[in-house]
């Protein structure tokens, strides 16, 4: 390509003389015609391979937003709630002492099968990064420790003797300070991953590549034609016009394309991703509430009920995550009174398990058997009806953001040859008048 | 007409160009990613910072040595519940209930049922006949907020006024007299000892390796014994120091709450455990495969621990105790709680095989302070 580089002695050497004879060609106007068309072909080739490969970037982000990034979040979410969810049952079969009830076990044995599912499936998935396939791998080990754990807790607490307690506490440590963190940046990767997806498949990067390199070949067959048109003192060239209009309009289909695809993905982003995003920050406090509430009972020693809920409601149920959650997720925002309602029973059910807990123990721990678990419930419920409906639109979006990206390369790709054959002969023609 | 048909193609192209723009502007919606970003924040983990200990002041002579279970002289008399009481205990019967520091897992002294998730044993008695003097014959789960609390802040919450008294094995120290609370007379006597594991023959074995742990007669026989041994013991117990000073070649492993060390013991994380033979007595009874080494590491004795701004309580409380030592009452109490206890049978055995002393009230009369 440039000879600026070569060695010094390379550039001492003679000349080529093989450029003398096209030279003098190259000014006449068949010359000129054969220099066009080179040009010409050079950049329907450009824009052809430019176009597709940054077609095919876009189509690659929408379908592992939709494949992979998506369900990888959803696991990842899945994998947090089991987690906390099993520490939470945990802690209340603890607490129910010699009548543990069976629906409680079978939440615990539930919950603990779901984590390592989401463990293997998470091991396994192909978006995951090496710090993720990190934190699987030490959650793995985590998790039999922690169910050993649990077992020699409630093997104890049978027998009546108090070290129960600190099996049960060493676990729901284990669980708080080291598992559920791993759990949280595995899901804070797996959201970042998704980002990311989304900023490549709506990046305008590749739009505007593509329009510029497409308007330069555009301004290129139109410069052809007037040179054409002159010389030649006919009206159009017919093959030329032809590829220019194909061009113009494949740079059209293009721009529409991208356009229907980002506004999908935006629309799954905004309808789909992000209400999934903050209403299972919702559902991750108010486990962690539900436990630290439980954990506090075990522990005889009344915790400040304003700050298990705070970051979830605040006073009114509409600040916090739940604010948020009205604020992006639509479906939420339609019952909005009714999750502030099950928000607020939960809120007064732990307050009257604390408040009670100093005065009447048994009552308390009544309270958070039934109530508190019933009303956590209740309330995990609402919230993840509303997830599976965030699930639902996203999939419908995300789906469409994929489509049409075939059509348009294999259109491309055609359209690109057709148009170099137009433009070779549209010259060609041209060309042979002066023979 | 050509110029004419150049400018439409260059509009041509400026549309195009255009859409692409406007459409490289619909990206994401901002909302949902700040809320999606701020969802995260909101699960960021919190670590609690330690507290640093407060300055001590030195020993006050006045608490040390021969004075040390030396406390405040007694009321004449109890005041009967319905009558007038002195300022304290005014405060607590307008509040409707005690505020209690004590533990929930030493077996023997204070633990809570697993079973019923009532409290129970000697302390958790104690603390019932309190409440019941101040209140009534009201039920002491009814009158008594348990303050259930690590060794580490037993002293503390009495004396940044959370509870009204701590009954939870606290040790009298002058240290403690000096800087943090006012004690009671004593209530119980212990002594310091340490548990190790057994094997299926009884015989004393560390866990790692299953060696018999070197018989010991004498604590630097006992400190040979469990050199280089990794030793549990509770944050922010007294035993520190004596553990420190009687066996000084022991590696030390220290737990936030008593339990703890007899589950290290058990998962091998640790070679033994030093602590007053009242908990290691529970933890025998909770675990068979063990045994406690007869060799004394020191003597501690439990009094109740009440605010520095509390005198009156004090009085009342060492009044109490007297009442109730010379009705026969506190010895109930401990018959109950440390011979009669469901799992007590067990102790019977190791009493027999080791001539063990059972730890228990104190034999001396109480000296006062005016």
């Amino acid at each position: 390509m440039t000879t600026t580089l070569l060695d010094p002695m390379e550039t001492l050497t003679e000349p080529e003389p093989v450029a003398s004879a096209p030279r003098v060609s190259q000014k006449t106007t068949p010359g000129r015609l054969r220099q066009l068309s080179i040009v010409l072909t050079v950049g329907i080739v450009l824009f052809g391979v430019f176009s597709a490969s940054a077609t095919q970037v876009r189509r690659k982000a929408a379908d592992d937003i939709v494949t992979d990034a998506s369900p990888l979040l959803v696991s990842a979410e899945e994998l947090y709630v089991s987690l906390a969810d099993a520490d939470a049952a945990a802690t209340e079969s603890y607490l129910a002492g010699g009548s543990q009830t069976n629906e409680v076990l079978a939440r615990y044995d539930d919950d603990v099968k779901s984590a390592s599912d989401r463990l293997a499936q998470i091991g396994s998935h192909a978006q995951s990064t090496p710090e993720m396939q990190s934190a699987v791998r030490d959650l793995s080990n985590d998790l039999p420790r922690y169910t050993s754990l649990v077992a020699t807790a409630r093997e104890n607490n049978r027998q009546g003797n108090p070290v129960g307690t600190a099996y049960l506490r060493s676990a729901s440590a284990l669980m708080r300070e080291t598992m559920l963190p791993r759990a949280t940046q595995i899901y804070g990767s797996a959201s970042d991953g998704l980002r990311q997806q989304y900023a490549t498949g709506t990046s305008w990067g590749h739009g505007v590549g593509i329009a510029a390199v497409g308007i330069v070949l555009v301004a290129g067959l139109v410069a052809a034609q007037i040179f054409v048109t002159r010389r030649s003192k006919r009206w159009v060239n017919p093959p030329l016009a032809i590829a220019t209009v194909l061009v113009v309009l494949v740079l059209g289909w293009t721009a529409l394309q991208f356009a229907r695809a980002q506004h999908s993905l935006a629309t799954a982003e905004r309808d789909g991703s992000s209400p999934v995003q903050v209403l299972a920050a919702s559902r991750i406090l108010a486990l962690r509430a539900e436990a630290a509430s439980t954990l506090s009972v075990v522990d005889r020693d009344p915790a400040d009920v304003a700050a298990l809920t705070d970051p979830l409601g605040g006073s009114t149920g509409r600040e916090g995550a739940l604010g948020d959650v009205f604020a992006v997720a639509p479906e939420s925002a339609g019952h909005s009174s009714q999750i502030v309602a099950a928000y607020n029973e939960l809120v007064d059910t732990i307050t009257h398990v604390h408040d009670s807990l100093a005065t009447d123990y048994d009552g308390a721990v009544g309270l958070t058997l039934d109530e508190q678990a019933s009303r956590s419930k209740t309330f995990d419920e609402l919230l993840l009806s509303d997830v599976q409906a965030a699930l639902e639109r996203f999939d419908g979006a995300s789906g469409d953001a994929g489509a049409g990206f075939s059509a348009l390369l294999i259109g491309l790709l055609a359209i690109c040859v057709a148009a170099e054959v137009l433009v070779l002969v549209g010259l060609q023609l041209r060309i042979r008048e002066y023979r | 007409m050509m110029r004419h048909r150049m400018r439409r193609v260059v509009c041509a192209c400026g549309v195009v160009f255009a859409a692409f723009v406007a459409t490289s502007c619909a990206t994401v919606s901002d909302e949902g990613a700040r809320a999606s970003a701020r969802a995260l924040d909101t699960l960021g983990v919190n670590v609690d910072a330690p507290a640093s200990p407060s300055g001590a002041k030195a020993c006050d002579a006045a608490h040390d040595g021969e004075n040390l279970t030396k406390s405040l002289r007694p009321l004449d008399q109890l005041p009967p519940p319905d009558s007038k009481m002195s300022e304290s205990l005014t405060r607590i019967k307008k509040r409707g209930y005690l505020r209690v520091g004590v533990d929930d897992e030493t077996l023997l002294l204070s633990y809570r049922n697993p079973e019923t998730g009532d409290l129970e044993g000697f302390e958790w008695d104690l603390v019932g006949q309190i409440a019941q003097a101040i209140f009534g014959p009201d039920d002491p789960n009814e009158i008594v907020q348990a303050n259930t609390v690590t060794t580490q802040d037993k002293v503390k919450i009495v004396k940044e006024g959370s509870a009204d008294m701590t009954v939870s094995a606290v040790s009298m120290t002058c240290e403690r007299w000096t800087n943090d609370v006012l004690f009671t007379m004593p209530y119980f006597v212990a002594q310091q000892k340490v548990l190790v594991r057994t094997n299926d023959d009884g015989r004393p074995v560390f866990p790692d390796d299953g060696s018999d742990v070197p018989q010991a007669k004498t604590v630097d026989e006992l400190d040979k014994a469990l050199s280089g041994r990794k030793v549990c013991w509770t944050a922010g117990s007294t035993s520190i120091k004596n553990i420190k000073d009687s066996l000084p070649h022991a590696v030390p492993f220290e737990v936030a709450k008593r339990t703890d060390c007899l589950k290290a013991l058990q998962e091998g994380t640790v070679d033994a455990v030093s602590s007053h033979d009242t908990f290691l007595l529970g933890y025998h009874l909770q675990d068979p495969n063990t045994t406690i080494i007869d060799v004394p590491i020191s003597t501690q004795t439990y009094a109740i621990a009440v605010s520095q701004q509390a005198p009156d309580l004090v009085r009342f409380l060492n009044r109490l105790l007297l009442d109730r030592t010379s009705t026969g009452d506190l010895e109930r109490l401990y018959k109950k709680n440390f011979i009669d206890c469901a799992k007590c049978s067990a102790l019977d055995v190791l009493e027999q095989q080791q001539q063990l002393q059972l730890p228990g009230p104190p034999k001396d009369d109480p000296q006062w302070l005016d």
